[in-house]
């Protein structure tokens, strides 16, 4: 993530953060043979889903204003 | 095959259960009940109706939290994923405190600059049931779904004013970072999920013990979450999104995601370092008392050369995050009761602070350059003297609460042995006086003879908000003694047991 510089792939990039956890999450709840790891994946899965929706509606937003390629563009802010 | 356990879960127990989480109820039945009034209504009595329902759930909550803190009736529930104890219950109260005043700036501020208002109140009240989940966490499930639910909640009101590119900016740094952070606390959770067995804080208190130290699944996870949860309290060096994300936000927003999410997250560094990773403390506070010294040093050095107020208190905020971690490292009663008291404190002068900016806004934008404040004392007497108020409070002058705040956290500090790291905070706290001491002179400076940028509209409801804060500001500091009563009762959970 730290290396892409396109808004909508650091996106994904997140998404790969978080299913990497789940895949943790689930195989330790097998070696532990301990239910809350099932759980907490299960959580985990909706709220990765949550953020993904709350992204892409604001890079969409962004990109109705601009054409946006690159996160440097994003310098509006700066001090 | 994993094995099912047996569960009974009787009707009395739900209802005991659902007694625990009463305030999270109360404002989440608000928060459905506005949306489903949002649809409902004709659209011009959508934001007052809306808006009106939003202080009725917050209030409710407010009135049970202390109802219940009085009565002493805090305990857990839901197989202890959720604790109702009397550190719930402050911290319940403080958000409903600043959900009302969130509330109040936001309808005002919404209506000067033509934005919609309902949508605004109902994503405010979604962060504060993400903020009260946070602090009545009793698991690191728990937890982690409070944080996302603020989080995401403060992401789509970052980019609320959508035809802005600042505004749009802003959400889309918050997002990208903020989701980066939250999978590195995911990912440490996961660790400390594998190497304890559990995810319920009171079964991690009881497994890990020093004997821990030298798990690396343990420490690694310790690490992650450390990481993600300074980014999460803006400390230095994982601060770098917060002026940016400040700056570009609609202004009752970021007045109040600097306070609101900045007490979310101590809650939840207190309640998973100090009480759940209570005996790996030696690791955890050599993370932490780099970051503190780091935030001390950035903020304070940082908000000298900046030129919007905006910016100045986001910076500020990383100076102050800084002070607030002295406290959690010194730890125990007394370090727990003072971060409690300081983040009561802050609350108020910071809101207050970005309140008063709050109405220098106008149709044509937000006026947060200090030229914008020339003459406010004579202009505005009101906001003049307590924009003065707030920010000698924020300097730590007596008898402001914010030089009581600091005392308690400094004492505390080092009678837990942190002297340098107080020497390093009394120092930099000297440097924040010229910052914000700039900022009174501008206040007091004469009338400027060239038409002010931003002309008063109506202010009523911030006016009112700043007064209350202001009052709190004032008063909180004679009334220290009975507050910091109040933090310790609050402190006493996390401490039970050791």
């Amino acid at each position: 993530m730290l290396i892409r510089r396109n808004p909508l792939v650091m996106l994904i990039c997140i998404e790969l953060m978080l299913n990497a956890v789940n895949l943790t999450l689930v195989a330790f709840s097998r070696q532990l043979n301990n239910r809350e790891g099932q759980l907490f994946a299960l959580m985990t899965m909706t709220v990765a889903a949550a953020e993904a929706v709350v992204g892409l509606a604001i890079l969409v937003d962004i990109f109705r204003v601009r054409d946006l390629e690159d996160v440097d563009d994003l310098s509006e802010l700066k001090g | 095959m994993i094995a099912a356990a047996q569960v009974t879960y009787t009707a009395a127990q739900a209802w005991s259960d659902l007694a625990q989480i009463g305030p999270i109820v109360a404002v989440t039945v608000a928060l459905l009940v506005a949306v489903v009034v949002d649809l409902l209504l004709p659209r011009g009595l959508r934001g007052p109706v809306v808006t009106v329902i939003a202080i009725v759930g917050l209030v409710s909550a407010l009135a049970i939290a202390a109802y219940r803190l009085v009565n002493g009736y805090g305990g857990p529930a839901y197989f202890r994923f959720v604790s109702g104890d009397a550190f719930a219950l402050f911290f319940e109260m403080l958000f409903a405190l600043i959900g009302v005043l969130a509330v109040i700036v936001s309808s005002s501020y919404v209506r000067r600059r033509g934005l919609y208002e309902a949508e605004l109140q109902v994503l405010t009240l979604a962060a504060i049931v993400g903020m009260m989940s946070l602090a009545a966490a009793g698991s690191l499930v728990t937890v982690f779904l409070g944080l996302e639910l603020l989080s995401i909640a403060l992401y789509v009101s970052c980019g609320y004013n959508r035809i802005e590119l600042p505004s749009q900016e802003s959400a889309a740094k918050y997002l990208i970072i903020g989701g980066f952070a939250s999978a590195f606390v995911l990912y440490g959770m996961a660790l400390i999920y594998g190497a304890t067995g559990t995810t319920v804080l009171s079964d991690i208190a009881t497994r890990v013990t020093s004997d821990s130290a030298g798990n690396p699944l343990l420490l690694l996870g310790v690490l992650l979450m450390g990481v993600g949860f300074a980014f999460k309290v803006s400390a230095a060096p994982f601060h770098m999104w917060t002026p940016d994300v400040y700056q570009g936000a609609p202004l009752p927003v970021t007045a109040f995601m600097s306070v609101a999410t900045k007490a979310a997250a101590f809650a939840m560094i207190l309640r998973v370092f100090n009480y759940g990773l209570g005996h790996l403390g030696p690791e955890w506070q050599v993370l932490l008392a780099f970051t503190a010294a780091a935030s001390m040093v950035v903020g304070n050095l940082m908000a000298i050369v900046q030129a919007s107020l905006k910016r100045m208190l986001a910076y500020s905020g990383v100076a102050h995050a800084g002070y607030i971690l002295v406290g959690v490292l010194a730890g125990g009663r007394a370090g727990v009761a003072a971060v409690l008291f300081y983040l009561f404190g802050y609350v108020f002068m910071n809101f207050g602070a970005f309140a008063v900016v709050s109405t220098l806004s106008g149709p044509a934008g937000d006026g947060d350059l200090y030229e914008d404040l020339n003459g406010l004392a004579y202009r505005n007497p009101t906001l003049g003297v307590l924009m003065s108020v707030f920010m000698l409070s924020l300097a730590g002058f007596p008898p402001m609460v914010g030089f009581f705040g600091k005392v308690f956290l400094f004492t505390a500090g080092i009678s837990a042995g942190w002297t340098w790291l107080v020497v390093l905070a009394v120092l930099t706290s000297v440097v924040s006086v010229y910052y914000y001491f700039r900022v009174l002179f501008h206040v007091w400076s004469p009338l400027p003879e060239a038409p002010v940028r931003f002309a008063f509209g109506p202010v009523r409801g911030p006016v009112t908000v700043v007064l209350l804060a202001g009052v709190f500001a004032v008063a909180l500091g004679p009334l220290s003694g009975f507050l910091l009563q109040v933090g310790l009762n609050g402190a006493a959970p996390l401490l039970s047991g050791r």
